[in-house]
């Protein structure tokens, strides 16, 4: 082909920096428009609000807690039990640690919990899920039952067991989780993929010459990342949760780390009395859960319109 | 605005000034605009018009198709002299049922796939336009007396009628077990089934192929003869609307450019996009086809100013960008909306005919002849 | 003499149909059955047919994306029925395919640039050519720059179908395989996309096999056409012979199904003769005729007899037991005066209206 139609297109570099303008000013549109419907939803923009809180103040607990120090072994058995007060706003526990403090260290351990769970799990759920659904046949049939198997044990029972027969600590637990957390994204990715799989774009590349690796990845995987997405923030919710049982019946975050569910645990003795004690860190694990399911439910609809427009 | 139509004072339906709009996330969406347009009694109406021209969205808002909002709807629609705008729904889903019956596009998703066709054929034969039949009366009527064998009766006579093979096994099946082109006559006989006045048809048999169209076409022109059908006929393809319709509208950017009875239309469409849709079309001739419009349909949330189809006009000027033009009648039954046919401006051009249309958008050199002179300039 | 640099000979593609818990192949679906034709460098042979003709099994069983039953297919004088990989290669850098969902055959996450940079992308072309080139393809397909970082549901179907021809063309294929291209598209974007197409072949030189069910399409189109059913060729010639003068009951009926929006072309149509019934299964083939059970000149012949390709008066070639000297008379030509003087054109014209009949089959 002669260079003739660049010479006589758009080469000069005004015209050019002219295109990027447009190009950029595109993008953005792009940008804002998504942004826009996310925005519209109050409940999205709420949840999406209550994470970035969360998370910025778990960073930053060291700074922000009022009482760094009770995050560990701290006692004070003069404040033991005390209500809700300037000095402690949430009150404080059996042994008069600040519950704030606590709450916003047991912040930190939930959300490196989930961190690590979902760091692992979908990572290797996704790739397996693109191999399973990209090659079909026998591949698939030893991957999707490894997982149906893997899928027939629940996380709870599979961290008992691994805390029971190693040690009940918090990285026992996360193993345990992570172990079985990868199945719900092959699952999920090998059911789109096996779909996009026939769709025509994914012929033209082969057609194009393209091998596996990039129509898997540079192709298949972009369409399946909305789904993912949501499933990660609504998953986010449900290990926090996990996690927080694990550590109320006593095999997950051990004392004097301010495990939230340790913390619901120890405060349950003390009920109804001093009620601060277990309903405080209740409500925190209530909160960050919600934040997570809203910013998921929030997120499916922008991706949903996004797709089908 | 108004077209002097075309048809007597007493059409069987009649829209007038139907302007039909989207509140949508990104604007206001202005989907039909001023749409005029009736079918007289007998008479084979079909509406034609490219994606997203807006001929759906006017069929849906005559069969109250649209949920109001985001549709927001003005205008009036007349079925045999009542309002149908202002009629409570009650009273208008048994015109629906009984008067009026419409054939949808998509013959699989029409059709129930958990029923027998012979269970779908006898609940409209009893009960279609009764949707305020009681639990009782329901009861009694399906299943006592011999009201649901003479519907069933009545079903496999209309199966034969649209020439189904073998009605009485067909009676048995599920519609997943038709082919689409018995699942399309399963279509039209249901829609004959109560006998009504008037028959609106989106888009049939678009989805079939070639020879099962024909034959589906062939079968809709003798039931329309044979029941004294006035329809109501919408379609992108102007070849099936020139085989079966008396009259047709021209459809573009939400409004009516042009109509006429077909033959005339064919024969001489006036309208520049007429023209150009027509020149369009690949000719069996072997003569040349001209080389498309250019550009695209309008956007609606930001129509173009005036004529909407000036921008992709060869004709166009000033007045086209300045003002929407008039309906300019042709004759006693034909009209189109172009100020190239307007007495009262002086339009730089004369108004073209097809063929100066089609030499204006250049053709698509007949190939074998290219190639002959590629090789010879070489 | 032209050179021939696609040649189908006898190809078939079954698809095996599974039944029960063991998945046992119950039976087949003969897709192809027996397919054979050739297209000279330069040229466009039309390939026409209703749903389950199997006609786009054709184009996919050419380029690898089905293998082939039997038969062979020659690409440039190379057996690639059963491609090496180093063949594969060459195919696709040779012969690529324009697909009939102009949305779903662009990737919905991706813009256009970066979709039509894809195959100089696996080839290594370097970053700063490549961008050169899209500019350059996309000023090809009468689109601009502009259009680069779009997505594809910011475009119209016809825009969208042309940055499918882009991508398509941009690693300079000899052969492009055209399924359906315009039959998601209003008329008046088909006769634009139509119009591109044959502006390209004639700038790149390209060879193409053209996929449809729109037989008025093919008519100013194609120099050959090649009607299907059920799996096999019924007729095949010079485009000008077969619209002039359809031999097979089959082509006869399909062209005079066709609504058309005048009456001159209307007397361009063969006489009117409904097909009975529908297109059986192609699990499920009729014997000896397969188009038999909806023919309105059925004999006792047609049931037992599978007919082989004969060209009867020296035309195009017909698979027809009645169609013969005899019976001529009964497919009464169409009224046209310039029939004759056309296919006198083609004759004359040496070389593009010839086809080999020792290519059949059976």
């Amino acid at each position: 082909m002669s260079t003739e139609t660049t010479d006589a297109g758009q080469s000069t570099p005004e015209s050019e920096s002219l295109l990027d303008s447009v190009v950029s000013q595109q993008r953005r549109e792009l940008w804002a428009r998504a942004w826009k419907r996310f925005v519209s939803r109050p409940m999205s923009v709420a949840g999406l609000l209550i994470i970035l809180v969360v998370v910025v103040a778990a960073l930053l607990a060291p700074v922000v807690a009022p009482y760094p120090e009770h995050a560990g072994k701290y006692t004070d058995f003069a404040a033991a039990l005390q209500g809700p007060s300037l000095d402690h706003p949430l009150g404080t526990d059996h042994v008069g640690r600040d519950v704030l403090s606590r709450i916003l260290f047991g912040y930190r351990l939930s959300l490196m919990m989930v961190g690590v769970v979902l760091g692992f799990g979908v990572p290797v759920g996704v790739v397996l899920g693109l191999v399973a659904g990209y090659y079909g046949g026998w591949t698939e049939t030893i991957i999707m039952r490894l997982t149906d198997t893997a899928l027939a044990l629940p996380p709870l029972v599979m961290a008992l067991a691994i805390t029971s027969a190693l040690q009940p600590t918090l990285w026992n637990a996360m193993l345990a989780i992570a172990a079985l957390w990868w199945t719900w994204h092959t699952r999920l990715v090998q059911s789109i993929v096996a779909s996009e799989r026939t769709e025509e774009y994914v012929q033209a590349a082969e057609l194009a010459g393209a091998g596996p690796l990039h129509v898997m990845f540079r192709e298949i995987l972009p369409n399946t990342l909305s789904p993912i997405l949501v499933k990660v923030t609504l998953d986010a919710g449900f290990v926090i949760l996990i996690g927080a049982g694990l550590s109320f019946i006593g095999v997950g975050v051990q004392p004097p780390q301010p495990g939230l569910g340790t913390m619901v645990s120890q405060g349950t003795n003390y009920l109804p009395d001093s009620w601060w004690f277990a309903v405080f860190p209740g409500l925190a694990i209530f909160i960050l859960v919600m934040g997570f399911n809203m910013l998921g439910d929030g997120l499916r609809d922008v991706f949903d319109v996004e797709v089908n427009r | 605005m108004t077209l002097a139509e075309p048809i007597g004072d007493d059409p069987i339906l009649s829209v007038r000034d139907l302007h039909v709009g989207f509140d949508s996330f990104d604007g206001f969406a202005d989907v039909v605009d001023g749409v005029d347009l009736s079918v007289g009694r007998g008479e084979v109406v079909t509406v034609a018009g490219e994606t997203g021209c807006g001929k759906s969205v006017t069929m849906k808002a005559i069969l109250r198709l649209l949920s109001e909002p985001p549709a927001q709807i003005e205008g009036e629609i007349t079925f045999d002299g009542t309002e149908l705008r202002s009629l409570p729904k009650r009273e208008f889903d048994r015109l629906k049922g009984r008067r009026m019956s419409l054939i949808f596009q998509d013959p699989m998703s029409s059709l129930n796939p958990t029923f027998t066709v012979g269970e779908q054929l006898a609940d409209t034969a009893q009960f279609g336009g009764r949707s305020d039949t009681g639990v009782l009366e329901y009861v009694r009527r399906r299943y006592l007396g011999g009201e649901r064998a003479e519907a069933r009766e009545r079903a496999v006579e209309m199966l034969r009628e649209v020439q189904m093979p073998d009605p009485e096994s067909v009676m048995e099946s599920y519609p997943t077990q038709l082919s689409g082109g018995m699942r399309q006559r399963v279509l039209i006989a249901q829609a004959l089934l109560n006998d009504p006045d008037l028959l609106i048809a989106d888009e049939i048999g678009t989805a079939l192929d070639v020879t099962i169209h024909d034959q589906i076409m062939t079968l809709l022109e003798d039931l329309i003869a044979d029941h004294d059908l006035s329809v109501l006929m919408i379609t992108h393809n102007l070849g099936v609307a020139r085989q079966v319709s008396d009259r047709i509208y021209v459809m573009y950017g939400g409004r009516i450019v042009e109509t006429a009875p077909t033959a005339a239309l064919f024969d001489a469409p006036k309208h520049p996009y007429t023209q150009g849709l027509v020149a369009s079309i690949p000719r069996l001739t072997g003569d040349p086809m001209a080389e498309g419009i250019d550009g695209s349909v309008p956007e609606y949330l930001d129509p173009p100013s005036g004529c909407r189809f000036h921008p992709r006009c060869p004709y166009a000027h000033e007045a086209c960008r300045e003002h929407r033009p008039e309906t300019i009648p042709v004759g006693t039954d034909a009209g189109v909306e172009c100020v190239l046919y307007d007495d009262r401006h002086d339009a730089p051009y004369d108004a073209p005919t097809l063929e100066t249309t089609r030499a204006q958008m250049g053709t698509i050199a007949d190939q074998s002849q290219t190639t002959a002179s590629e090789l010879g300039g070489d | 003499m032209s050179e021939t640099l696609l040649a189908v000979d006898d190809l078939e593609k079954y698809f095996p149909v599974k039944s029960g818990v063991l998945k046992r192949t119950t039976g087949h679906v003969k897709a192809v059955d027996g397919v054979s034709f050739q297209i000279d460098r330069g040229e466009t042979m039309a390939l026409i047919g209703e749903s389950g003709s199997g006609k786009s099994t054709v184009a996919k069983t050419i380029v690898g994306l089905h293998e082939a039953t039997g038969g062979t297919v020659w690409f440039d004088g190379e057996d690639v029925t059963h491609p090496s990989e180093e063949q594969l290669d060459e195919m696709r850098d040779r012969i690529q395919m324009v697909f009939q969902d102009p949305t779903s055959s662009l990737n919905p996450r991706r813009t256009v640039g970066t979709s039509i940079e894809v195959p100089m992308q696996v080839r290594g072309v370097p970053a700063p050519e490549r961008q050169e080139r899209i500019s350059e393809l996309l000023d090809l397909v009468e689109l601009n720059d502009e259009y680069l970082y779009k997505y594809p549901h910011e475009l119209s179907g016809g825009q969208k179908q042309r940055i499918n021809i882009a991508r398509a063309i941009s690693i300079e294929p000899d052969l492009l395989l055209l399924d359906e291209p315009t039959s998601a598209l209003d008329v008046s974007v088909q006769a634009k996309i139509i119009g591109l197409l044959e502006d390209l072949q004639r700038e790149l030189d390209l060879t193409y096999l053209f996929i449809t069910h729109d037989l008025s399409l093919v008519r100013n189109f194609a120099d050959e056409t090649a009607v299907m059913y059920l799996g096999q060729i019924q007729e095949k010639g010079p485009t000008r012979e077969v619209f002039h003068r359809p031999r097979h009951p089959y082509s006869r009926a399909l062209l005079s199904a066709i609504p058309v929006t005048s009456e001159e072309e209307e007397s361009y149509k063969p006489r009117h003769e409904p097909l009975e019934g529908e297109i059986p299964s192609p699990r499920d083939v009729p014997s000896g005729c397969r188009f038999r059970t909806r023919c309105p000149y059925e004999t006792a012949t047609c049931e037992t007899v599978e007919p082989a390709f004969t060209d009867t008066d020296g035309g195009p070639l017909v698979r027809c037991h009645v169609y013969d000297e005899n019976y001529a008379d009964e497919f009464d030509e169409v009224p046209d005066v310039g029939a004759t003087a056309a296919v006198d054109d083609t004759s004359s014209d040496g070389g593009s209206g010839q086809f080999a009949v020792t290519s059949d089959g059976e």
